[in-house]
């Protein structure tokens, strides 16, 4: 049985993440400790709320430093791969942990309603991790959106009004996914599936 | 894009679900945890559970029938019942909802939806308006599950949860509610250009031509379903089945 380490990040609440991961036989436990990060087979950086509160929390864990050193397949949802950007300008400027390069920025659209709130359609660049989807369409809760430098690193997108929206992305061992697979029914918890069996990259 | 959202609309009393006409002559519907079970397995899109008596008796949505609901189910559930404070959005957040849904507390004092929005981000806030049609033809809100008239206009009311940041605005028509007749399609229409969150369009609904009706007349961007579910033998599966029929983009049950 792999073993999930989630971050705890106060903030986000973990448990329909924990019933899903429990759902595919899959055990998790909620950490800090950043030695327990490095051993875990997994690790989830889940979030909800606000960017500047979060990497607050993470630099006094030690952990804004630390989850850029992890080898091991690392999911970011929603927030948590957000985080991963250089910077997001939610409140002003909050650096991020410049894990992907990119920003994260308010959607800005007249002809669609921000927040982006319900499901929608994905298209996938990423074989794998959205392997054996019955329809792709994923769970949304948000008005800002992760703009990553590199094109290559997207792995799916979501077309918003004008807006192409990325929706996942794949670097090395690093995925993140804007929607919320643990809020996505079956779908949503095949793509957990398909990050935990997730073949590339080991702990260091 | 954006599908278009059916969600099963859960109201507890007590730690049962209830259903009535116009807010009145409740019966007993079933458990929480068994009816979560079985819309999320048909493939609803989302749900709305609030606790009918909490404001009156002054008290919060308990949080344990939310937890429950949480442990079995793959879907967002937006949860309400009481909500004053941050600290009681908090209690609920904590329990396992997505979403807390404000109603009497916001009608009151719009200040508080800003201040969850702020601390929780509006995606996650979505405020609540139970309207009757007054006999001079303007809708009043009715606070304290549709016994106490609140003050102020509705379109007022309305532009200003948006500007105080509401991130979805969810308006029942008292009148229709539980009537299966139909929705208040015009009250939907006359709301929309008012605020651009994502509106949910909730009381009266009874087939599956009200749904299309809604849908396409008044743009809004999900339906409240309640007595057309749990007491008609109506299920979410063959609702999208209809409506895809109809051209109508929900997602696949």
């Amino acid at each position: 049985m792999t073993d999930v380490a989630i971050i705890a990040n106060g903030g986000a609440n973990i448990a329909s993440l924990r019933f899903a991961l429990d759902r595919l036989g899959a055990s998790s436990h909620l950490t800090a400790d950043v030695d327990e990060l490095r051993s875990a087979p997994r690790v989830i950086l889940p979030g909800v709320g606000a960017a500047a509160d979060a990497m607050e929390r993470l630099h006094s864990l030690g952990l804004a430093a630390a989850i850029p050193t992890l080898t091991q397949p690392v999911l970011g949802i929603c927030l948590g791969m957000q985080l991963f950007a250089t910077v997001g300008y939610e409140d002003g400027e909050t650096p991020g942990m410049g894990w992907i390069p990119g920003e994260v920025r308010l959607m800005e659209d007249s002809s669609v309603r921000i927040p982006h709130i319900g499901w929608d359609h994905i298209e996938s660049r990423d074989d794998e991790l959205f392997a054996r989807m019955r329809s792709n369409d994923f769970y949304y809760m948000h008005s800002y959106r992760f703009i990553p430098d590199d094109p290559g690193v997207v792995a799916a997108t979501t077309t918003y009004g004008g807006l192409e929206i990325v929706a996942a992305v794949r670097k090395d061992n690093i995925f993140g996914v804007q929607f919320h697979p643990e809020k996505s029914q079956g779908d949503g918890l095949r793509l957990l599936r398909n990050f935990v069996e997730a073949a590339c990259c080991t702990n260091a | 894009m954006l599908h278009k959202r059916l969600i099963p609309v859960f109201l507890l009393r007590g730690d049962r679900l209830v259903k009535g006409t116009r807010f009145e002559n409740h019966v007993d519907v079933g458990d929480p945890l068994s009816q979560a079970m079985i819309y999320d397995a048909q493939g609803a899109d989302e749900l709305v559970i609030v606790d009918i008596d909490a404001t009156r008796e002054g008290r919060v949505i308990p949080p344990a029938v939310i937890e429950t609901m949480i442990r079995r189910c793959r879907l967002p559930i937006a949860a309400g019942g009481g909500i004053r404070t941050i600290e009681d959005a908090r209690s609920v957040f904590h329990a396992g909802a997505d979403k807390v849904v404000v109603n009497s507390a916001a009608a009151e004092r719009p200040g508080l939806v800003r201040e969850l929005a702020d601390e929780f981000g509006e995606q996650s806030v979505v405020v609540s308006m139970d309207v009757r049609k007054g006999p001079d033809g303007r809708y009043v809100v009715y606070t304290h599950s549709g016994t106490t008239p609140a003050e102020g206009d509705l379109d007022a009311l309305v532009e200003r949860m948006g500007a105080e940041g509401a991130g979805e605005i969810l308006v029942t028509s008292i009148d229709h509610e539980g009537t299966l007749l139909g929705f208040d399609v015009e009250l939907y229409r006359r709301l929309r250009p008012l605020i651009s969150t994502p509106m949910i369009a909730s009381g009266g609904v009874g087939t599956y031509d009200h749904l299309v009706e809604v849908f396409e007349r008044s743009d809004c961007d999900a339906c409240g379903i309640g007595k057309m579910l749990f007491l008609r033998d109506y299920d979410i599966v063959r609702i999208k089945a209809y409506l895809h029929g109809r051209h109508v983009d929900v997602r696949d049950a």
